[in-house]
C-alpha cells in the first residue's frame, strides 16, 4: 500500500503542464515531404507525355497515408496535375506511376518492387530502412524527433529522373553521387 | 479495459484532413482515458496543441525542423512478424537513464534482468535465469556473444557504448530457424547505428554515486563526398561496489573502457558494405568465497559456512572486427554475406581462458512467384580456447584446449496465401558442433491480419542447447562439510564434468501465439501465451556409482580435500552433470502502449511463469532462479519542448533462498522487490543536454539475485543517483 501511494503521488508530480511543443504526426511530416520531392524532381520529356500532363502518385501499403495524400489529387504541381492513386497494388505495373511511395508494410518486398521498376522513370520514395541503399530513389528517417531524408542519386539517374541541387543540398545522405 | 478500448466509437477513426476534426477527436478520446486512469484530470485542459500551417503548405526547409510527434514506425515495422517481438528503440534507451546493457533489456516485456553485483548480471527471458543463463542468444550487429565456454553471456565485456545503439530486438521464444542454437527462450538483437548516423562530435559525461560513479564517451564522425561515412568511439567507464550482506563495502567495482569504429559505404546502386571493430578492457572486482576446513581462514561462518573469502579482480580483454556485404540482386532478392573474428582473454579465480573465434555466415533471399519469400543459408562458427588452471582448488578441468565448432544450414519459406491478410512461415535449420552432433531445428508459424490495425499469429519449433566447454570438461569441488564432530570425517561434495555421464544437447518443443493490435490511434497492445516443454535439461545428479568415495582409495578425493585445506581421512560425495532433467513451463506476456496526449507516453509490461519441473524443483541450477511474475510502468513526458521526464516502476516476483554454492543451507528467501527509477532532463541549448536520474529509489539496497555458477560473494546492489551532461556537435 505505502509503495502504490507513493507511485501515484510521483506519477501526479509528473504532471507538470507547461508550453507544449509543435509537432506533426508522422504521416503528416511524410506527405508534406513527397509533395516537395514530386515538386522539385524533373522527368524526362516521354514519361510525362504519356500520362497527358499528369503526375500519378502510387501509394503502395498504407491506408493511413492513401487518405492523408489522396487530398492532393487534382492539385496543380508546376504544369502538371497530381493524380493519386490510393492503395496500390504492387503486382499490376506501378511502371505507370511518375512517384511511388512504399509503406513500411512492404518493406519485405521493396527491393522486388524497385526490381521490378527496371529502368523505368519512376521516383521511388519510403520510410523502410535502408530505402535509399537498397536501390530506393529517396528514403526518410527519423533522427532524434525530427524526419531527414537520404537520396540515391545513381538510382535517381538510373530512371533519367533529376533532382535539384536545393534539394540534394538539404538530404542528410547523397549515395552514389 | 481493453474491450471498453475496443468498443470506443473513434477507434478506427482515419486521418481525415481536416485538422479541427482530429483535434476533436482526439479531444474526446482523452476524456475517456482521462476517467479510467483516474489520475490525469488535467490532460484535457492541456489537449489542445495549437497547429501550424497544413502540411501542404511546407517547405523542404521548415520539415527539417518539424519534430515528430510520436514514433508509430517501430510499431508498424513489426505487425507483420509471426513472433513475440519488442524494440526498444535509441530515444527509449537514452530516456531510461539506463547505464548497461542488462539495464536497457528491461524496457521489454518479459526480460528478467537481475544484478548479481555491481558488474554482473543475470539475464535471461521465460525462466532459467543465471549468470551464465543459457537459453537466450545475445548478437551486437549480427555478432554472437554468446560464450562457448560458459555457454552465456560476460555481460561485463559488452559494455558498448548505448549511444550508439540505433535500436535493440529482443525477441521471445524459440527463434532456431533463424538464429540457430541457443535460441531456446529467446534472441537480443543489438543494431548499431550506422557511421552516417553519428555525425560529428558528441562528448557524453556524468558522475555520481555507486554504478553512475564517472564515465564518459567521446565519439567523432566524418562522412565523405562519396556518401561513405566514418567514426569512432573512445567509451571510459567506472562503477563502485555495492554491499555484502554483513554491511561491508563489497568488492566489486567495475573499471572498463574501450576503443571502437564503423566505417559505412554504400556503393553503386544497391549495394554497400560496412567495418565495425572494437578493442576493450575490463576490470570488475569478484569476491570468491571458497570452501576451507581450515577454521582460522573461515570468513563469516554463521552466513557463508564453512569458506574463505578470495579478493579477486577479474582482466578481461579482448578485440573483434567484422565486415559484412549486401547486395540486392536482378530479381530483386538479397545477399549478405558477413564475417568475424573475435578475440578475448579473460580469467576468473581459477581459470584463465584464452579464445579465438572466427565466424562466416551467408543468407540469401529471393521471392518465387508472388507468394514466396525465401531466405537460405548457412553459418560456420570455430572457437578456439585455452585455458588454464590456477591452484585454488574450486574448478578441476579435463581438456586444457579446445576446438569447438558449429556448422549449420538453413531455409525458411513466407508463403502468402491471402495477400496482406494470410501467411504461413516453415523453416528448418540443420546444425552440427562438436559436442552435440547434428540435429533439426523446425518451425511453423501462421500469420492472419484482417485489418491493418490487428495481427494474430500462433507456432510451433523445435530448438536445441549445444553444450558449452565447462559443461564437457570441467569439474568442481563446490562444497565443503566439516567433520560432525572429533574423529569424525569431513565431506567433500565433487561435481564431474559432463563428459563422464549422459552427456548431450538440451531439446525444447514450444507453442505460442499471440494478438497484436492497435485498438486506437494512441492504445496499442501484444498479449502473448506459450507452453515450452524441455527435455535434456542439463544439472547435477547423483552418480549411479561410487556415489562416496574416500580419500584413501579415490586419488581424486584427496587432492580435492587437500587444496581445501585437509590431509587425513575423509568422505567424497560425488555428483554427475548431464542432461537428465524435464521441464515444463508455461506463460503469458502483455504489453501495452498508450499515448493519452502527444507529450505523454505509458507503457505497462507484465509476465507471469509457471514451472512444472518434478524431480528437477530439488536442482538449484533449474529451480529458483527466476520470478514467477514481474512487471512495469513507465511514464515518458515532455513537460515542455525542452524538458523530459521519465518515471520507470518495476515490481519483480521473490526468488527462494538459495544461498551461494559453498553453504547453500542458510540462505533467507529474496524478497519481490519494487523500484523506482526517475530522470529528469533539460535540453539546455541546441547542443547541451543535461540529466539527472535516480535509479532504485525505493529501497536504499537489496539482494537481487544469489550468485550462482560460480562461488560469488552475495552482493546487494545500491541506489544510484548521477548527473549526466551530453554535448553534439549539431
Amino acid at each position: 500500500m505505502r509503495i502504490d501511494r507513493t507511485f501515484l503521488l510521483l506519477l501526479c508530480l509528473a504532471w507538470m503542464p507547461a508550453g507544449r511543443a509543435e509537432g506533426m504526426s508522422e504521416q503528416e511530416i511524410t506527405a508534406a515531404y513527397v509533395l516537395n520531392f514530386v515538386k522539385f524532381a524533373e522527368w524526362p520529356a516521354a514519361a510525362l507525355m504519356e500520362e497527358g500532363q499528369h503526375i500519378a502518385l502510387c501509394v503502395v501499403g498504407s491506408e493511413a497515408l492513401s487518405e492523408k495524400l489522396g487530398a492532393l489529387d487534382g492539385r496543380a504541381v508546376g504544369k502538371q496535375v497530381l493524380r493519386v492513386i490510393k492503395r496500390a497494388d504492387a503486382d499490376d505495373g506501378l511502371k505507370k506511376c511518375q512517384v511511388v511511395y512504399l509503406d513500411d508494410s512492404m518493406r519485405q518486398r521493396a527491393t522486388a518492387v524497385i526490381a521490378a521498376l527496371g529502368e523505368a522513370p519512376v521516383l521511388t520514395i519510403s520510410s523502410i530502412e535502408g530505402f535509399a541503399q537498397r536501390g530506393g530513389c529517396i528514403g526518410l528517417f527519423s533522427q532524434d524527433d525530427k524526419m531527414r531524408f537520404e537520396v540515391n542519386l545513381a538510382a535517381v539517374r538510373k530512371g533519367r529522373l533529376r533532382l535539384p541541387a536545393q534539394v540534394l543540398n538539404l538530404a542528410a545522405n547523397v549515395f552514389g553521387r | 479495459l481493453l474491450r471498453r478500448a475496443a468498443a470506443a466509437p473513434h477507434s478506427r477513426s482515419t486521418f481525415g484532413s481536416n485538422i479541427t476534426v482530429q483535434d476533436r477527436a482526439m479531444k474526446k478520446n482523452i476524456r475517456w482515458d482521462t476517467l479510467v486512469f483516474g489520475v490525469a484530470a488535467f490532460a484535457a485542459t492541456h489537449s489542445s496543441v495549437a497547429r501550424g500551417e497544413n502540411w501542404d503548405n511546407l517547405s523542404l526547409n521548415d520539415l527539417m525542423n518539424v519534430t515528430v510527434e510520436s514514433a508509430s514506425r517501430k510499431q508498424q515495422a513489426i505487425s507483420n512478424t509471426p513472433a513475440a517481438i519488442f524494440v526498444i528503440s535509441a530515444d527509449d534507451i537514452r530516456r531510461s537513464g539506463a547505464l548497461s546493457l542488462p539495464e536497457v533489456l528491461r524496457l521489454a516485456p518479459g526480460v528478467e534482468a537481475a544484478r548479481i553485483s555491481n558488474n554482473k548480471w543475470a539475464v535471461s527471458i521465460r525462466g532459467f535465469n543465471g549468470r551464465m543463463a543459457n537459453k537466450l542468444l545475445v548478437m551486437v550487429d549480427g555478432r554472437s556473444v554468446y560464450s562457448s565456454l560458459y555457454g552465456g553471456v560476460l555481460w561485463e565485456t559488452e559494455d558498448i557504448p548505448l549511444s550508439e545503439i540505433e535500436r535493440i530486438e529482443v525477441i521471445r521464444g524459440a527463434a532456431g530457424v533463424a538464429w540457430g542454437s541457443n535460441a531456446v527462450n529467446g534472441v537480443v538483437n543489438i543494431i548499431t547505428r550506422r557511421a552516417q548516423d553519428t555525425e560529428g562530435w558528441l562528448l557524453d559525461g556524468h558522475g555520481g554515486t555507486s554504478t553512475g560513479k564517472a564515465g564518459g564517451v567521446a565519439r567523432y564522425g566524418a562522412k565523405f563526398e562519396d556518401g561513405s561515412a566514418f567514426r569512432l568511439t573512445v567509451n571510459d567507464q567506472k562503477r563502485d561496489g555495492g554491499k555484502e550482506l554483513n554491511g561491508r563495502n563489497a568488492q566489486d567495482h567495475w573499471n572498463d573502457s574501450s576503443l571502437s569504429f564503423r566505417y559505412d559505404r554504400p556503393d553503386g546502386v544497391d549495394h554497400r558494405w560496412f567495418a565495425s571493430g572494437r578493442v576493450y578492457q575490463s576490470q570488475s572486482g569478484e569476491p570468491w568465497l571458497i570452501p576451507t576446513f581450515n577454521p582460522a581462514a573461515m570468513y563469516d561462518p554463521a552466513r557463508y559456512g564453512p569458506s574463505r573469502l578470495v579478493p579477486f579482480t577479474l582482466d578481461d580483454h579482448g578485440g573483434n572486427l567484422l565486415g559484412r556485404f549486401e547486395q540486392v540482386t536482378d530479381g530483386g532478392g538479397e545477399v549478405r554475406v558477413q564475417a568475424y573474428v573475435d578475440q578475448f582473454k579473460g580469467s576468473v579465480p581459477a581459470v584463465t581462458d584464452e579464445r579465438s573465434t572466427m565466424d562466416l555466415d551467408i543468407q540469401h533471399r529471393f521471392f518465387l512467384g508472388s507468394s514466396h519469400d525465401i531466405v537460405w543459408g548457412g553459418n560456420y562458427r570455430q572457437n578456439k580456447h585455452t585455458e588454464t588452471i590456477s591452484p585454488v582448488g574450486f574448478l578441476t578441468a579435463a581438456n586444457p584446449s579446445v576446438k569447438v565448432t558449429l556448422a549449420s544450414v538453413f531455409a525458411q519459406d513466407e508463403w502468402t496465401l491471402v495477400q496482406h491478410t494470410f501467411n504461413i512461415q516453415a523453416g528448418l535449420r540443420l546444425e552440427n558442433q562438436s559436442y552435440g552432433g547434428t540435429v533439426p531445428e523446425p518451425s511453423i508459424k501462421a500469420m492472419w491480419t484482417p485489418t491493418e490495425q490487428d495481427s494474430f499469429w500462433a507456432g510451433w519449433s523445435k530448438t536445441v542447447r549445444f553444450p558449452s566447454v565447462v559443461e564437457e570438461s570441467m569439474g568442481a569441488n563446490p562444497t565443503a562439510i566439516p567433520p560432525a564432530g572429533p574423529g569424525a570425517p569431513p565431506i567433500l561434495v565433487h561435481v564431474n564434468p559432463g563428459a563422464a555421464s549422459a552427456f548431450g544437447y538440451e531439446k525444447a518443443r514450444t507453442i505460442e501465439a499471440g494478438y497484436r493490435g492497435r485498438l486506437t490511434p494512441t492504445f496499442s497492445t501484444d498479449v502473448v501465451a506459450y507452453v515450452s516443454k524441455y527435455d535434456g535439461i542439463f544439472s547435477n545428479f547423483p552418480a549411479s556409482t561410487g556415489v562416496i568415495t574416500t580419500s584413501a582409495t579415490d586419488p581424486a578425493c584427496a587432492a580435492g580435500l587437500a587444496a581445501y585445506g585437509f590431509a587425513g581421512f575423509g568422505l567424497c560425495s560425488n555428483l554427475n552433470r548431464g542432461n537428465v532433467y524435464p521441464v515444463r513451463t508455461r506463460g503469458v506476456e502483455l504489453s501495452t502502449e498508450w499515448r493519452p496526449v502527444s507529450y505523454w507516453r505509458l507503457q505497462l509490461n507484465a509476465s507471469r511463469m509457471w514451472l512444472d519441473g518434478g524431480a528437477v524443483q530439488q536442482s538449484t541450477i533449474v529451480y529458483g532462479s527466476s520470478p514467477y511474475y514481474q512487471g512495469s510502468l513507465r511514464s515518458s513526458l515532455d513537460i515542455s519542448e525542452s524538458q523530459r521526464f521519465d518515471l520507470w516502476w518495476r515490481r519483480v516476483g521473490g526468488l527462494p533462498g538459495r544461498g551461494n554454492s559453498a553453504w547453500p543451507a542458510t540462505a533467507a528467501p529474496i524478497a519481490a522487490r519494487t523500484e523506482l527509477d526517475l530522470r529528469y532532463a533539460v535540453q539546455a541549448t541546441k547542443s547541451w543536454e543535461v540529466s539527472l536520474v535516480a535509479q532504485n529509489l525505493l529501497s536504499r539496497q537489496q539482494l537481487q539475485f544469489y550468485p550462482d555458477y560460480m562461488p560469488n560473494l552475495p552482493v546487494m546492489p545500491q541506489r544510484t543517483v548521477y548527473l549526466q551532461a551530453v554535448w553534439r556537435e549539431k
